[in-house]
């Protein structure tokens, strides 16, 4: 095997890039295929773990009802999946983002959102009729504390009627969750329950329940930690897709390792490494007299 | 496809076929971080890829035959 020359400039630093990015110590390195072939390579594996896992393989933390309310578990995979580097590190801020006061159960910003659900009449579901709009919806003062009221503009799914519902907060008894699903969490629809209040356009006889969801920004909810039921989900839909999605984002992760390796100390064989100052090293031989 | 296999095997054919640019992966990374010369990188993984791709398809035709009659 021919032995070739690498400049490995500062091996620290390229070993760090390595790790931020994928291949950048290779690139900074000048050694541009092996940068290039390690950037695609494990940002691909790394991206198409993400995606057969609906974006949600990476997680610090998980959740789990248990007595007392909800535990938190740690994700040993991740450990695996930090060694992505960047890709990996929105992670640990939702993870701190998820904790925080700002993620809560109260409407804390106006939402004015499109919309997919059903009406029904009460927990009904033969009197159910989809429903596609825009939803607006606010914070009041009221008497127990946050109310929320807004209007529902859109159609029928079905038969396509136009509709423009009032709606209120549904009365506690008739809730069957939170009426606005909390601001940051793993899934992209956060979900919505609210009373239609009055019909002021629409057919007669529509129900009062209304349920559906409305479109969590990407930032509120990507590498955001899981909780129970959504992990139950994402199992029980994509069964070994979503084992798969993990274990590639955690192959993705070792594979690094050999390119912040290759960063630091250049590849195993064929190669005489070159000082930082680019100069060849002496070869090996006898200590000189 | 489920005329040409068992369904249960069928079923399992679209999981099994990510082995493939798992492994091209695998293959590439590795004799990337061997190496330095491209072409020697092409040709090693090329040769791993080949080697582990025929143990992965052989444990499966063993699995298969061990369990056909189940």
């Amino acid at each position: 095997m021919p032995t070739v020359t690498v400049d490995l400039k500062t091996p620290w630093l390229a070993a760090l890039l390595s790790w931020a990015i994928p291949g950048a110590g290779q690139i900074y390195q000048k050694r541009y295929f092996k940068g290039i072939l390690f950037l695609v390579c494990i940002l691909g594996m790394f991206g198409l773990g993400i995606n057969m896992g609906e974006g949600r393989p990476v997680y610090v933390n998980y959740y789990v009802a248990g007595e007392g309310g909800l535990l938190k578990k740690r994700n040993y995979g991740y450990l695996s999946q930090m060694l992505v580097g960047a890709a990996a590190m929105p992670a640990i801020i939702q993870s701190s983002r998820f904790e925080s006061e700002e993620n809560t159960w109260r409407l804390t910003q106006p939402i004015d959102e499109p919309f997919e659900g059903v009406v029904r009449a009460g927990r009904d579901v033969a009197s159910q009729q989809a429903v596609r709009g825009r939803i607006s919806l606010n914070a009041v003062p009221g008497s127990g504390g946050q109310q929320i009221e807004g209007h529902l503009v859109g159609t029928l799914v079905e038969t396509g009627e136009p509709i423009d519902l009032k709606l209120s907060q549904p009365p506690r008894e008739r809730l069957d969750s939170i009426p606005v699903g909390l601001r940051i969490s793993a899934d992209p629809k956060r979900h919505v329950q609210m009373w239609v209040d009055q019909v002021q356009q629409g057919p007669e006889g529509l129900g009062e329940n209304l349920i559906g969801s409305v479109a969590r920004p990407l930032r509120n909810w990507y590498q955001v930690p899981l909780q129970d039921n959504e992990l139950q989900d994402l199992n029980g839909r994509l069964g070994k897709r979503w084992e798969l999605a993990m274990v590639l984002t955690w192959l993705a992760g070792l594979l690094n390792i050999l390119a912040i390796w290759d960063a630091f100390e250049g590849p195993a064989y064929g190669i005489r490494p070159a000082t930082a100052r680019g100069e060849d090293r002496e070869p090996p031989g006898p200590a000189p007299q | 496809m489920s005329t040409l296999f068992p369904p249960l095997l069928a079923s399992q054919i679209p999981t099994l076929f990510y082995m493939f640019p798992v492994t091209a992966v695998i293959a590439l990374v590795y004799s990337a971080s061997r190496y330095e010369d491209a072409g020697a990188i092409l040709r090693k993984s090329c040769r791993l890829f080949s080697q582990i791709s025929v143990f992965l398809v052989g444990i499966l035709l063993l699995l298969y035959v061990l369990t056909v009659k189940l």
